[in-house]
């Protein structure tokens, strides 16, 4: 029964590691082809005069010009004020605001509900955003058709596009009905994980539901809160699908114009057909920036050295 | 097959986890390795199977050096603490999982895992259940199979029994003994528990801070403890060990324990107590009890009493010293008695004041 | 606990107010898609018309002609698109999620870190560098391309996913499988791709998902109408929104939204996992 032991004397020589290679090689591969290389790009071409009229190869490097023309453009303020507008208040009443309500509100219900509440507000977010679009521009629409109007007209308010003109509340309201689900799940669990003694303490102790819930549950998810606040202050600062899907910037010139929106439009599909990729780049490069400044925060929020222990395996 | 260690090493960072280590496992020898929690031991045993390569030094299996060899090159069976089966699989398929490796032929899978099967007495009704299903004497058995299927040269085991209940553990204790044995397979046993490494073990080596302490035959590790170390960590309940000091007064030498009590002993005795300050050990059925008053036994107060079935742990207090005392079970003592304690002289061990022993 | 959380006729009130938004969306979409006309939540008749669609002859990319693909080839192209992602997401992040979280090599932990800071980098941000790229590639109006580029922007949040799902199997097993005689690539496969088979179930109907929903990659990067996904198709019939046929438009969108409504609830308890130990938002 004597099994053959192999030798095993020699260090083995340095060779390369087969193993590791299929393991790493494609996600390095792809990572740096859709990653690192776009974001070098990025810095590039916002030194150049790169559009659909120069092609790939005939554009000119025009220094700063792309940045100076940002600086004295007459939309550059109205598009970021409309930015912070629309990230700040998304964020506050429904990201955060709405999350907390729907998060607290559906673990102090019986069971069933609140996972109905849940599910119901998780619905918007895997809709594809398409349909999701859809949806609101016609609860919006002028009457007959308009789900909204309806409502509101034996209230004696005259029918119109609602979405055309009031935008930016339905602009946050699409958004936030998204946007909103993030923060519940995340609360939800935050608050399901609080230990149940905590709480039966504080009921021993006479508290009610509601000084339960200010004086325990809500100190006791503040991580929670503040990690989802930062996280969806990025995701709203670089995120346009949904206005470029029902407003698309207007109506008119920029109302509802944010920053992403305006770096994918100079970009990638103006109203003149000649795109401006240098242009575009420039925009987008605040954005990068300002990804890469949150990204480390969040690396240095993340506790690195609990994530990462070693391995216990080393063949 | 017999290995050798010789000035094993495995740091991890700045951590020695193994130092300097030199053992000699024989040829169907069963070793324990033996010590408290991170003192090195389980380290030692995944350099011995490959899953951890050595920072310095050399592994010999036989006369090859296999410190770069893999573990599935080795021929080693190795049980875990969890046993590690694998939940996906069903037992057979566990047990048969070495064997599909070694790309053997389905009827000769089939014989040799009933025969293992056989062999370590699990029931073949439970083949066909997953690992999930099973008790943890059953699991037990299960990875005991799977180790051995493949006929390994080497038998590796970390913490196999801690898992089980105490009667459980009893049980498997004979048994995997029994069947180390019966294979003459050179084992090689991890464990934190002294009862454990004393009953199983043909020799033991005791570890602390990634070095051995001590090698030898459980008899030698409790009868002639080393070091303090040992001395303390081998024996239940644990031997008493106190700080003392050697003097002379008109009877001659003595021995002051803690400042609470002299013991005398003879002259040869303290012609090798060289220093003045020493470690006085001994173990708790060495101290001896009287109920009656006698002038050359020291008196103290009945603490605490433990009853331990077939016989009474006792822990008497003398002066500023807690002394523990095996009686046999029909003493009747309790809480503030008077006792007459007798220390029996030559069951005395001795230690420097750096905790080796004296040698008498 | 039986006293605590709110009690009575408020909570169902409150309930019924937060639901209602959303149930009147959809709603709509269901009652428009069999309504020959509505008029905000009142339909004018009852069709079947909407759904003719459905009756086209199927017909494939190979087939179809430039002139008029149909639904088939759109949600051929679709279920091409997110398949597509799904496999190469599940490869690349089981490989790599391993590497991270088993195998000690030099790099690790720089690698991991970057998995983090990508993790939560905005890749949307990206969309002139990575036209560019995929010109450069000859990728460009391909669905490969698309495909690839989404596969890669996943890749961070899904070898973190996969990472804390093979942190989570007992080193002894792995040890235990070494010892029995695998290598590390068999072991990889013979035993830790079972034992992670909850995540990489959760991961494959998650990444399914959202490729399967996507619009703005599709819709900037493949341009040609045969190899449109129904996302993009759907935009095209909302385009000009003086023309829209909104029977056929809410029977298309619900016809779109069926397996996505079937994963949702034969899936949910691995969904929500992922929605909450993953951070996309």
């Amino acid at each position: 029964m004597m099994l053959k032991i192999k030798d095993g004397g020699n260090p083995r020589p340095k060779k390369i590691n087969w193993n590791l290679l299929f393991f790493l090689a494609p996600a390095i591969i792809l990572i740096i082809i859709f990653f690192f290389v776009p974001v070098f790009l990025t810095f590039l071409m916002s030194f150049t005069n790169m559009s659909t009229a120069t092609g790939l190869t005939g554009f000119k490097i025009i220094g700063f010009k792309n940045y100076l023309q940002i600086l004295k453009s007459q939309w550059t303020l109205k598009i970021l004020k409309n930015t912070l507008f629309y990230v700040f208040t998304t964020l506050s009443l429904f990201n955060v605001g709405t999350a907390l309500f729907l998060a607290i509100f559906s673990t102090h219900i019986s069971e069933n509900a609140g996972k109905f509440v849940r599910t119901l507000w998780l619905l918007p977010r895997i809709t594809p955003s398409v349909v999701y679009a859809t949806l609101w521009t016609w609860f919006t629409a002028e009457a007959p058709y308009g789900v909204l109007n309806q409502f509101l007209s034996p209230l004696g308010i005259s029918s119109r596009n609602w979405l055309m003109s009031t935008p930016w509340v339905f602009i946050i309201l699409i958004n936030g009905f998204v946007g909103a689900s993030f923060g519940m799940l995340i609360f939800t669990s935050a608050i399901k994980n609080i230990p149940p003694d905590y709480i039966m303490a504080a009921q021993v102790d006479g508290a009610s539901t509601f000084q339960t819930i200010r004086k325990v549950i809500l100190p006791m998810i503040r991580w929670p809160i503040l990690f989802v606040t930062t996280y969806q202050t990025l995701s709203l600062l670089t995120s346009f699908e949904y206005i470029l899907l029902t407003t698309d910037g207007g109506p008119g010139f920029y109302t509802t114009e944010v920053w992403a929106l305006y770096a994918y439009h100079n970009a990638l599909s103006n109203y003149y057909g000649n795109t401006l990729f240098g242009f575009g780049a420039a925009l987008s490069v605040f954005l990068v920036i300002l990804g890469i400044i949150f990204s480390i925060i969040y690396l240095r929020v993340f506790n690195f050295r609990a994530l990462i222990s070693e391995p216990k395996i080393e063949v | 097959m017999r290995i050798l260690l010789e000035n094993l090493s495995k740091h991890f960072g700045k951590v020695r986890a193994v130092d300097s280590l030199n053992l000699e496992i024989k040829e169907g020898e069963f070793l324990v390795l033996l010590g408290p929690s991170g003192c090195g031991k389980t380290t030692t045993l995944l350099l011995i199977a490959g899953l951890y390569k050595p920072t310095s030094g050399n592994i010999y299996f036989g006369e090859k050096i296999v410190n770069n060899l893999s573990p599935k090159d080795r021929g080693i069976g190795m049980v875990f603490q969890s046993y590690a089966l694998y939940p996906h699989m069903n037992v057979y398929e566990n047990i048969a999982f070495p064997l599909t490796l070694m790309k053997k032929s389905k009827s000769e899978i089939d014989k040799m895992v009933r025969e293992i099967v056989k062999f370590v007495q699990l029931d073949e009704e439970l083949l066909e259940r997953r690992p999930g299903q099973l008790s943890g004497g059953q699991q037990q058995r299960v990875a005991l199979a799977r180790a051995l299927v493949k006929g390994p040269n080497i038998l590796l085991l970390d913490e196999p029994l801690s898992n089980l209940d105490a009667k459980l553990r009893l049980i498997m204790r004979t048994e995997i003994k029994h069947l180390q044995k019966q294979l003459g397979i050179t084992t090689i046993l991890v464990t934190h528990d002294q009862v454990e490494a004393m009953t199983m073990g043909d020799r033991i080596a005791l570890m602390q801070h990634g070095k051995i302490q001590q090698v030898g035959t459980p008899d030698e590790l409790y009868n002639q403890p080393i070091n303090l170390f040992t001395a303390g960590f081998i024996g239940s309940p644990p031997m008493n060990i106190y700080n003392s000091k050697i003097g002379k007064d008109d009877e001659g030498y003595y021995v002051l324990v803690e400042e609470s009590f002299k013991l005398r002993f003879p002259e040869k005795i303290f012609r090798e107590l060289k220093e003045e300050n020493i470690f006085l050990g001994i173990r708790p059925e060495h101290v001896s009890i009287s109920l009656q008053p006698s002038n050359n036994l020291i008196s103290g107060i009945v603490y605490v009493t433990e009853p331990l079935g077939r016989e009474v742990l006792l822990n008497i207090q003398v002066g500023k010293v807690l002394l523990k005392s095996i009686a046999p079970q029909n003493i009747k003592l309790s809480s503030g008695d008077k006792v007459w304690i007798n220390f029996d002289v030559n069951y005395c061990h001795f230690f420097d004041k750096d905790g080796n022993r004296i040698k008498i | 606990m039986e006293n605590y959380g709110f009690k009575g006729p408020i909570p169902i009130i409150i309930l019924i107010l937060i639901c209602l938004p959303i149930i009147i969306l959809y709603g709509w979409l269901i009652l428009s898609s069999f309504a020959v006309r509505m008029e905000g939540l009142k339909p004018y008749g009852w069709t079947l018309n909407n759904w003719k669609f459905l009756l086209e002859k199927p017909t494939f990319f190979w087939q179809a002609g430039e002139e008029n693909p149909n639904i088939w080839v759109y949600t051929f192209n679709t279920l091409l698109y997110s398949l597509g992602i799904t496999i190469f997401t599940i490869f690349i992040c089981t490989t790599a999620g391993y590497a991270i979280s088993r195998l000690s090599f030099r790099g690790r932990r720089p690698l991991l870190a970057l998995t983090i800071i990508l993790h939560s980098f905005p890749s949307i941000t990206l969309l002139v560098g990575i036209f560019v790229v995929l010109l450069f590639l000859g990728l460009y109006d391909r669905l490969l391309g698309v495909i690839l580029v989404r596969v890669a922007l996943q890749l961070p949040f899904g070898i973190w996913i996969m990472k804390g799902f093979f942190d989570s199997i007992s080193w002894d097993v792995e040890m235990a499988s070494l010892v029995d005689g695998c290598s590390r690539l068999k072991t990889w496969y013979k035993i830790m791709l079972p034992l992670v088979s909850p995540g990489i179930l959760a991961l494959s109907v998650f990444t399914f998902l959202s490729g399967w929903g996507d619009f703005l990659f599709p819709y900037i990067f493949i341009p040609s109408k045969t190899s449109q996904t129904l996302s993009v198709y759907l935009r095209s019939l909302t385009a000009d929104v003086r023309f829209v046929d909104y029977g056929l438009v809410t029977a298309v969108g619900l016809y779109y939204m069926i397996p996505i409504i079937l994963l949702y609830i034969f899936a949910q308890k691995y969904l929500l996992n992922i929605y909450t130990g993953g951070t996309k938002g």
